[in-house]
């Protein structure tokens, strides 16, 4: 009893308290800077800004911040590429490299996704450590502008709406999957790049929409697993974007590690039957029908922008006709306290690119002036062998009518690689035909992702491939194959 | 006399005119006008200090195309054609033919766009003349031209290749430079102080670049370099040309048209993810009340609870209070292990809903309190019934799990498994 009569004041205490902290809340409701949505763009603008001194805000809806790459999209999915790899490796490649194994091999599917949602979730309350550090105040809830200056928060805990008032705006909420017209998505069997994240079993069958890098990561993941791959491509390439020379290596050893593709073929209907889902496609050029069963089929066809709920007309807001916010180059929109970042605007879809720009905004805001240098945005495909490149590809240079020289290095030829048995895939340099400046860095081997780094510094300071041949690189690593084939767009190289 | 076989492009001379329009930047504050351009004595080699004008092709109010050969210019060795690189017109020739000994960078004519109107046209300034255009330290003064009277920049070039972009800089002096330059300037005997004063350059910043010492050293052209460096630069900025505004009506149909289909396909829940709704359905004996049903359902879930608790911390299973244990406030350490003491969920908003023959389904709210002295059974007894008989139950609870913790998702399973295994439920639903 005694116990009972302390319990209840304390409740109660709890409950004024939560009443207190919802009061102060809606007393302040003014920021200097109040950014909508936390992702990748989003957290990293509100810490920016909250760092040069502003009272900032973040409004997410998620529940978590770090936005669709931290939750569904680059971290997820890169801890089931890296686990399944290794799951390959060890199945594929242990005997080669002199381990032997007792017993059976399996993936254990609940855990390697338990691997997953435990790197999610430590990443996602980093990030609101980072607010806390940094002094960013995190409203959990939908924002919608009521006006140019004010926007309505409507919070997830099912709390009252309130209103929230500022003096510049970062809208930053980023993109979706693009539905295809006619497949409807359940997101259990026909599914986006959230759904194939969290598929409750390895599917026999798994049919892909779409060769890009979501594509291929995906069709890795689960081919490696177990699963029966089938990549569906409208284009005569995959890798939109890469170099045809990479796009059509990464084809051929993705081919060789079992995925099966279809390019030049479009998708006609896909509907889910049960438990499977029937596909129709057909032959772009030659107009032939086929019929394709999949226990799961995903569909990576691109991203939108995302503007839903928003409300964008109360602030008067303009989107272009493929929904991205319309800026001007410091991110403003027509009205010059709201500035607009990331995937809902123009640009690559790129977590990096959004951060980047999330930075310069609250620059912008500050200072007057920022910058984001668009020419030297790398791409990443954490397939293996993982795919790279920044800058300029063969393709732009020739319609521009550059002249150019390539340098290539095969990894067969680098020591690292050797050791490691690790040797597909080479490094392709390309270099202004008489100044030697770098133009682009194509990367398709191990480490790809790392290396590409050094390529982004060399284009950023406007390095000759002569520099960075003439650079010390450790021996013996995969970067030497860098370095020799930036030595081969202008001489020969030593070890090939 | 040779005649010399090759043309030379005359890039170095615009080059150098769209230097001295960035210069001019320096000491007018306004957007630099880019109206007319100066055109100076090209260094047809490496070694040309000065150079004679043996004949202009065009005379001042003429049109002429890329790749026109503009005028001949006599060296020590050879009389060379010197092409126009964009189109343009001749403006103004400062330098008359026949002179001799003009030194390289020195201005010999001014160029316009064709479009420009010559009679309201701002002429440039010819006093600064850039100092790195010339090999030579202080190139000989010739008789300037006198500067015109300056009239309002009436027409602004509409031509973005008139100089807008200004690809030579002077070079950084306070640069490290790359191992391919500082080679090829050792080679050629240059020393780094006279190269970063006297060589133009095209790189980030300011940064002098292999490409800029080999057009000094003549063995390249710069009009490569400029056409380069141009396309480069064009690229660092996103494309905004060419935005085609929605038509907030249409936007509106579409999105109308694919709203019912979106809130089946909602790739992102709106909803919390970490709360969860646990609905069971149990068949009740006919000696059981609905009163001692929930007293035994409430008892069960707090030794749940004990249970989940205990099976992760069997030291604190008679209690998990331990408040005394020290709380580490460094927020990582938490998100990875968090200790005992921090409640990993909470179970609330029981609701029961009793069907059966006798009596009209009834419907009780409870509410069980997070707190652990109430879930350890001393929570104040639930307000008394009236005995009914009833044969079916349907309970419905909610779980709301603290998402930061990485193992409150565990905690919330081995709960549930654990309530299972003490109700006689024959239905248990888990939706979120």
């Amino acid at each position: 009893m005694l116990r009972t009569s302390t319990a209840a004041p304390r409740l109660q205490s709890a409950i004024r308290s939560a009443r207190f902290a919802q009061f102060v809340r809606n007393a302040s409701t003014k920021y200097d800077v109040l950014v909508v949505g936390g992702g990748p763009g989003g957290y990293v603008a509100a810490i920016k800004a909250a760092q040069l001194g502003y009272n900032t805000a973040c409004i997410e809806k998620r529940g978590a911040l770090g936005g669709t790459c931290l939750n569904v999209g680059c971290i997820p999915s890169k801890s089931l590429l890296n686990n399944s790899h290794l799951y390959h490796q060890i199945v594929h490649e242990a005997e080669t490299r002199g381990i032997a194994i007792d017993g059976k091999v399996s993936v254990d599917f609940d855990k390697l996704m338990a691997a997953k949602d435990k790197a999610v979730k430590t990443l996602t309350g980093g990030i609101e450590m980072l607010f806390k550090k940094n002094k960013v105040t995190y409203i959990k809830g939908a924002g919608s502008f009521v006006d140019e200056h004010k926007v309505a928060v409507t919070p997830i805990d099912g709390s009252e709406a309130h209103e929230v008032e500022a003096d510049h705006i970062i809208v930053a909420t980023g993109s979706e999957a693009t539905p295809f017209p006619g497949i409807e998505i359940d997101e259990e069997r026909i599914v986006t790049s959230t759904g194939i994240l969290s598929l409750k079993e390895i599917p026999k069958r798994l049919s892909i929409i779409g060769g890009g890098i979501i594509g291929l990561e995906m069709a890795s993941v689960y081919s490696r697993i177990g699963s029966e791959v089938t990549v569906i491509e409208f284009q005569n390439a995959i890798g939109a974007g890469m170099d045809a020379e990479v796009a059509k290596t990464t084809q051929k050893l993705l081919a060789k590690q079992g995925l099966k593709f279809k390019l030049g073929t479009k998708v006609t209907k896909g509907v889910r039957e049960g438990d499977v889902v029937k596909i129709e496609v057909e032959d772009v050029k030659s107009g032939k029908k086929e019929e394709l069963e999949s226990d799961v089929l995903l569909v990576a066809i691109g991203r939108r922008p995302y503007t839903e709920g928003l409300n964008l007309e109360k602030a008067g807001l303009e989107l272009d006709n493929k929904g991205r916010l319309v800026i001007d180059d410091q991110y403003r929109t027509k009205h010059e306290h709201i500035r607009v970042i990331g995937d809902v605007t123009f640009g690559p879809m790129l977590a990096h690119k959004a951060e980047e720009e999330g930075i310069a905004a609250a620059e912008y805001i500050k200072h007057g002036h920022g910058h984001v240098n668009y020419a030297n945005i790398p791409s990443v495909m954490y397939t293996h062998p993982e795919v790279a490149w920044v800058g300029l590809n063969e393709e732009q240079l020739k319609e521009k009518g550059i002249k150019y020289k390539v340098g290539k290095f095969p990894f067969i030829a680098n020591s690292r690689a050797k050791t490691n048995l690790d040797t597909d895939g080479f490094v392709k340099f390309i270099a202004d035909a008489e100044t030697q400046r770098v133009l682009g860095v194509h990367v398709i081997g191990p480490n790809a992702g790392e290396m590409i780094a050094e390529g982004g510094l060399a284009l950023e300071y406007g390095a000759s491939t002569e520099d960075i041949a003439r650079t010390c690189h450790a021996h013996p690593t995969l970067s030497e194959a860098f370095k020799e084939a930036a030595l081969s767009t202008f001489d020969k190289p030593i070890n090939f | 006399m040779i005649r010399a076989a090759s043309r030379f492009r005359a890039t170095q001379a615009l080059v150098m005119s769209r230097s001295a329009v960035m210069n001019k930047s320096l000491f007018h504050s306004t957007a630099v006008a880019a109206n007319g351009q100066i055109f100076r004595m090209p260094a047809m080699s490496p070694t040309m200090t000065e150079g004679g004008v043996v004949s202009w092709k065009f005379q001042p109010g003429e049109n002429f195309s890329s790749g026109d050969v503009l005028l001949e210019v006599e060296t020590d060795k050879a009389t060379i054609d010197v092409e126009a690189v964009d189109d343009g017109k001749m403006w103004e020739i400062i330098v008359n033919n026949g002179a001799t000994g003009v030194p390289v960078g020195q201005p010999i004519a001014l160029i316009a766009e064709q479009e420009d109107d010559l009679s309201t046209l701002e002429k440039p300034s010819l006093e600064e003349a850039p100092k790195a255009s010339s090999p030579e330290p202080t190139p000989k003064q010739e008789d300037a031209p006198k500067e015109t009277e300056k009239k309002p920049a009436a027409a602004p070039s509409s031509s973005p290749a008139s100089g807008s972009s200004e690809v030579f800089n002077k070079a950084n002096v306070d640069q490290k430079l790359s191992p391919a330059v500082e080679l090829l300037l050792h080679e050629n005997n240059i020393s780094t102080a006279d190269a970063l004063e006297k060589i133009p350059a095209s790189g980030p910043k300011g940064r002098l670049l292999k490409g800029d010492v080999l057009a000094y050293l003549g063995s390249i052209n710069k009009d490569s370099i400029v056409k380069l460096t141009e396309f480069l630069k064009s690229r660092e900025h996103l494309d905004l040309s060419n935005i085609k505004i929605a038509d907030p009506a249409e936007l509106k149909k579409k999105a109308e048209a694919e709203a019912p289909k979106k809130e089946e396909a909602a790739p992102e829940p709106v909803k919390p993810a970490n709360i969860l709704t646990v609905e069971l359905t149990s068949d009740l004996g006919e000696e059981v009340s609905q009163n001692k049903f929930k007293y035994a359902f409430e008892k069960s879930i707090e030794v749940a609870i004990r249970q989940t608790y205990g099976r992760k911390f069997p030291q604190y299973a008679t209690s998990p209070i331990g408040s005394s244990l020290g709380s580490s406030e460094d927020l990582f350490e938490e998100l990875l292990a968090a200790p005992v003491t921090k409640s990993r969920f909470e179970v609330y908003g029981v609701n029961y809903k009793f069907y059966g023959p006798t009596a009209t389904p009834s419907t009780v709210q409870s509410s069980i309190a997070s707190d652990f002295d109430e879930l350890l059974g001393l929570t104040p007894s639930s307000p008394a019934f009236v005995e009914q008989g009833s044969s079916k139950v349907n309970v419905e609870f909610k779980i709301k799990f603290d998402e930061k913790l990485a193992d409150s998702k565990q905690f919330v399973d081995s709960f549930e498994q654990s309530l299972l295994s003490q109700i006689p439920a024959n239905k248990l639903k888990i939706t979120n």
